[in-house]
């Protein structure tokens, strides 16, 4: 996870490099000071459980998520922990697999959107007021100018209907999810890079990498990122409880994830059908995990930002952009 | 302020532009084939033909654009090529609804949000607060999709009969009737936010009493229910109505999901059904509609933030960073 590469204290006597300061030498790590708190410990086991499920869930699934097992609406029992769908699949083995695919998008997406995002914003920030900020910043805004679950749906659907090959390169329906969820989710990157951005090219230590002749890249790479990657994984956990949420949004639309493979969205699609048949079991599970993981991401944001970045906590104009990206 | 005001809107204009043609591109992309969903698979390739020139489908893209861009500047969205009604009044007959939740929505959240906020800075960090805290931080983590098919596992399985989960009846119709079927798909979209003006008018409110005024109003012996209704609240409010704003704006998106759960002919309905059948004008229509409206609401409330708080107004970060 990308909160462990910084919480990595530099060792006594350091590198020498400028963004040591970033790192708190000497204390201890930001794993071990988010562990001393009861709000971030619930955070980080919810995040250390979602992983474990994303990672081992579906060898753990006693049947065939798409095997016809048992009777068509069984509540849960012994057999079917999860109950059965209306088709009479086991609940519980496609929510497993489900959970891995809904898991894996939400990561996959932020990664796109984090990796774009950040570039985009840093260049903007780099030449701030030039012709390549001003197309940067208009482009996000073309973006922005859509309501997330407006934008989506469209892009979703129009890009998930069949398997797209590049070549020999077959991409499957669950990447073209992630990565349309990803580009919508750009634009807060970028925001967040280019304004970290502008404030660190006013402090002096970038003033004198330029004096010495520093080169664009390194400055950019070396220097400035290490400095403004606090706000940005502050950013990442939010999105990835965003990222999530619109997944869930758009496969339960079906626009998303395709109804024979699973993810918490088609699941709840499916149990939408059943609901006035009183298949509880079906809307249930999956709303439990999505909501946990929104919850435990959220809880992890709050952690993180109070910890990484404590300008924030302080600052009226902050609180009024995050609740923006909200 | 009127010039910002104007300069607001000019730089707007550009940026939804590019978005319909965004927008356009993004939908003439997308796989099957309208006239073939408008005439029916056993279609004779003639017929095809014909329904595809009435559609201009068989146009170079550019062409089809210009010729939408057209028709938009007179007002004219085109027409549905299912029913073959005009685009803006086929948005017209959808837009009601989508207001009605809306409106309803927001008004949970100011009657909800807000006092809770308010009672949680005035007891803060004791046992009210601390639940209010973990109530809302809760409530912010549940998406309205989740909320929206519980109220229908709640309201049309386990206890049904109370209050209709189905459907939607225009308050000029039937007030009551219309006001019983919107309660629940309300109370869906307005959740997730619930939390979050809650959370936000409590950390307002905290700062404002932390203010130097409050202290000599307080050392003056003003009475601390005056200091409360008259001096504080209507300071710390003022972040919080920018944010309800904002809102209204993320309300439309959540729409699409909510009308879906609940059966509701909005547009964010509309929008889903019209993709479903690749009726591309009025998926573009809607599209374009709520992005300009969304637009407008973010612009209204920068304007408001500036009217509100004057030192955004002069110099200091006029627009955007």
């Amino acid at each position: 996870m990308a909160a462990e590469s910084i919480a990595e204290t530099p060792q006594p006597g350091g590198t020498g490099r400028k963004h040591a300061s970033v790192h708190h030498t000497g204390e201890p790590s930001l794993l071990r000071r988010l562990a001393s708190r009861p709000g971030s410990l619930f955070s980080l086991i919810g995040v250390g459980f979602f992983l474990l499920l994303a990672l081992v869930g579906p060898f753990l699934a006693p049947h065939d998520p798409a095997g016809l097992v048992g009777d068509s609406l069984a509540a849960p029992s012994g057999e079917h922990w999860m109950g059965t769908d209306s088709l009479g699949r086991d609940v519980f083995s496609r929510f497993l697999h489900g959970s891995q695919i809904s898991i894996i998008i939400g990561f996959g997406a932020v990664a796109c959107a984090l990796a774009l995002g950040t570039l985009l914003g840093m260049l903007a920030g780099m030449w701030a007021g030039s012709r390549v900020d001003s197309l940067i910043m208009r482009l996000l805004d073309v973006v922005l100018s859509f309501p997330l679950l407006v934008l989506v749906p469209v892009v979703t659907g129009i890009l998930s209907e069949r398997d797209l090959g590049i070549g020999p390169l077959e991409i499957s329906n669950e990447v073209l999810v992630a990565i349309a969820i990803g580009v919508v989710l750009v634009p807060v990157f970028a925001r967040i890079a280019r304004a970290s951005v502008l404030a660190e090219m006013r402090e002096d230590y970038i003033l004198a990498v330029k004096s010495f002749g520093g080169r664009t890249r390194d400055i950019l790479l070396r220097n400035l990122l290490p400095n403004i990657a606090a706000p940005l994984v502050v950013q990442a956990a939010f999105a990835l409880a965003m990222a999530v949420t619109v997944e869930a949004a758009v496969s339960f639309l079906g626009f998303g994830v395709r109804p024979p493979g699973a993810s918490w969205g088609t699941l709840l699609n499916e149990a939408s059908k059943q609901l006035t048949l009183g298949g509880w079991w079906l809307v249930v599970f999956p709303s439990i995990a999505i909501a946990l993981f929104v919850l435990v991401f959220n809880l992890l944001g709050d952690q993180l930002r109070d910890e990484l970045d404590p300008r924030a906590k302080t600052t009226k104009r902050r609180t009024r952009s995050d609740s923006e990206e909200q | 302020m009127l010039r910002l005001a104007v300069s607001r809107i000019l730089s707007a204009v550009p940026v939804l532009l590019v978005a319909s043609i965004v927008a356009f591109t993004l939908l003439r992309l997308a796989p099957g084939d309208p006239a073939l969903m408008s005439a029916g698979l056993e279609a004779p390739p003639e017929v095809l033909a014909q329904i595809r020139a009435d559609m201009r489908l068989d146009e170079p893209i550019w062409l089809q654009y210009l010729a939408w861009l057209g028709d938009l500047v007179r007002g004219d969205l085109g027409t549905s090529y299912t029913d073959k009604a005009a685009v803006t009044a086929v948005i017209a007959e959808r837009l009601p609804a989508t207001i009605q939740l809306a409106v309803v929505a927001l008004l949970f959240i100011i009657v909800i949000g807000v006092p809770l906020g308010v009672l949680s800075a005035l007891r803060a960090n004791r046992l009210t607060d601390q639940l209010i805290r973990v109530g809302s931080l809760a409530g912010i983590s549940v998406p309205n999709l989740v909320v929206a098919l519980f109220l229908v596992l709640i309201f049309g399985w386990w206890f049904p009969g109370i209050l209709p989960y189905q459907g939607f009846v225009p308050l000029s119709e039937d007030v009551v009737a219309s006001l019983q079927r919107t309660w629940l798909p309300a109370i869906a979209l307005a959740a997730p936010q619930i939390g979050l003006v809650a959370r936000l008018t409590r950390s307002s409110m905290l700062e404002v009493l932390g203010h130097d005024y409050v202290a000599a109003a307080r050392a003056m012996g003003v009475r601390e229910r005056v200091i409360i209704w008259k001096d504080t609240l209507r300071n710390a409010l003022l972040p919080v109505v920018t944010v309800l704003g904002v809102q209204t704006g993320f309300l439309l998106g959540g729409s699409v999901v909510v009308e879906t759960v609940f059966g509701i002919p909005g547009l964010g309905r509309l929008l889903v059904e019209s993709f479903n059948i690749r009726d591309y004008p009025v998926t573009i229509g809607v599209m374009m509609f709520v992005a300009a409206a969304f637009v407008a609401i973010n612009i209204v409330v920068d304007l408001l933030y500036g009217v509100i708080n004057p030192r955004i107004r002069f110099g200091y970060g006029a627009g955007k960073e």
